[in-house]
């Protein structure tokens, strides 16, 4: 029966990686504008944690994504999804982020994220998916401006139930030198949805609903 | 902006294979040298009842590779002995090993049965594959059309979850059996990737193999018996059955079960399995 468990293990582990994951994309949340003309590039992992081979651990959906400074508020981002492309899949993101309140006193920094993902499996036109996603992240800036805890909610929309997903998020960036800077995260992955009798049985499952997860990310400034 | 252009160019070649795909992890064969030794039989709870004498080993070539099943003719102490032949197609573990206690279900009930290793599973030689099952079927089916001992006009399709892809896909598009009878029948590989994550994502993205019951159910021209645990834990019941259930036309018979499991639908319905099985048979083959 062990072995059973174990196949059945590897089934869902790659479900997993791909499905649940894929909601706000193993992405990390940008808190705070390049500025004109500047350039980053991050690779972020994790997903929902879900046991694999018994042992719980963040599932790695993988992006790797580029982002520039339009103005002093506002950046453009593109992105590509690694995970999906060891699967034969195209997956892509572009986007826009908004920093449109700054922070005061209590009253933290806001932006706003608009983004479109798109998703393609090759030769196979009907495979085409798009999915818009919106992100409301506050963020308060301390140790000199140096580091950052932000806290937000990502929302990715489909056009079949369910067809707004969730994923509130709380998390910290750290600044690293000059150049680099790291984000890790904690989300909640569809909070509204039932997470009791999936094929995927995810190892933190608030009230039974959604899925716990763990993002990291590293940004390199160019 | 040329980096950029770089990059994109290099994800596109990368596009030109599948490096990964699911497909590998939705079998799990173990290989074995012989079949049907009692010390590899005691985990699965086999009777053997059957006797040695009926049991009559066979061989097939599917793509090439050799594959290895039993022919078992119906228990003669039965009503309905040597009329109806079930072909059945096993789920996704291990090998015939495993399903025996299945195959002495069906014996008993006096069907004739037929069971085969899957290319890769058993002693079958070759690697599993959305293909290599659907080949094995075919061969197993052509195999009981050839029995000059058994009624073609009463072949019935019996699979088990991931084997209910291959009888599902020989009743739509090879031949329409006398019956069809799926038991904790995924929908499809689609259907499992909803269930996971609930994006609308098709099985295509992860899987190869056309596993597909929820659209194929709709050009089957036999009758159909559904049978599902309500507590399938793996194949949940509402986010599969009703895409089947609703697909399929008349006529059609169900059994949900209360309380079983994806594997122990038989165990939980005890005398109820044997019975309603039958009487199934009794309807629509045997009338």
């Amino acid at each position: 029966m062990r072995r059973k468990k174990i196949s059945r293990m590897l089934v869902i582990f790659f479900l997993a990686m791909l499905c649940l994951g894929l909601f706000q994309c193993g992405t990390v949340a940008s808190v705070r504008p390049l500025g004109t003309g500047k350039s980053s590039i991050t690779f972020s992992s994790g997903g929902p944690v879900a046991p694999v081979f018994d042992i719980s651990m963040p599932l790695p959906y993988t992006v790797l994504r580029y982002r520039r400074g339009i103005n002093k508020s506002t950046d453009v981002h593109g992105g590509i999804h690694t995970t999906m492309l060891i699967l034969g899949n195209l997956g892509l993101d572009v986007g826009i982020t908004k920093h449109v309140v700054s922070q005061l006193g209590l009253r933290p920094a806001l932006c706003i994220e608009a983004s479109i993902y798109g998703f393609y499996h090759m030769h196979e036109l009907s495979s085409v998916r798009v999915y818009p996603a919106l992100s409301l992240i506050g963020s308060y800036q301390f140790a000199n401006q140096r580091h950052a805890v932000y806290f937000g909610n990502q929302t990715m929309m489909q056009f079949t139930s369910p067809y707004v997903v969730l994923a509130p998020l709380i998390g910290f960036e750290f600044s690293i030198g000059r150049k680099l800077l790291l984000n890790l995260e904690t989300k909640w992955y569809a909070p509204t949805e039932e997470s009791e009798r999936r094929a995927v049985d995810y190892s933190i499952k608030p009230l039974d609903y959604g899925a716990l997860g763990f993002v990291w990310g590293l940004s390199y400034r160019l | 902006m040329k980096r950029t252009v770089v990059l994109f160019t290099l994800v596109f070649f990368l596009l030109c294979t599948r490096i990964f795909s699911l497909d590998d992890f939705l079998f799990g064969p173990t290989q074995i040298d012989e079949y049907l030794r009692p010390e590899d039989l005691e985990e699965w709870s086999v009777r053997f009842i059957i006797p040695d004498t009926l049991i009559e080993p066979v061989t097939l070539v599917s793509m090439g590779n050799t594959i290895y099943g039993f022919f078992v003719p119906g228990n003669p102490d039965s009503v309905a002995h040597n009329q109806v032949t079930m072909l059945y197609c096993h789920g996704k573990d291990d090998n015939i090993n495993r399903y025996w206690g299945r195959v002495e279900y069906l014996w008993e009930m006096g069907f004739n049965v037929f069971i085969f290793d899957y290319q890769g599973y058993g002693k079958s030689e070759g690697e599993p594959s959305g293909e290599a099952l659907f080949s094995d079927g075919e061969e197993a089916l052509e195999y009981l059309q050839s029995r000059a001992d058994i009624d073609t006009s009463k072949i019935v399709f019996y699979g088990w979850s991931l084997g209910t892809f291959v009888a599902t896909y020989l009743a739509a598009d090879v031949y329409h059996p006398a019956a069809l009878v799926l038991e904790a029948a995924p929908a499809s590989v689609t259907a499992l990737l909803h269930d996971s994550g609930l994006l609308n994502l098709p099985g295509s993205y992860v899987a190869d193999a056309d596993f597909d019951n929820e659209n194929r159910i709709a050009d089957i021209e036999c009758p159909l018996l559904m049978m599902h645990g309500r507590d399938d834990d793996f194949v949940v019941f509402d986010r599969h059955v009703p895409l089947i259930w609703d697909n399929a036309e008349e006529p059609k018979e169900n059994v949900w079960v209360g309380r079983a499991t994806h594997d122990d639908i038989p165990e939980i319905l005890g005398n109820l399995y044997h019975e309603r099985i039958i009487e199934f048979m009794n309807q629509y083959v045997l009338e």
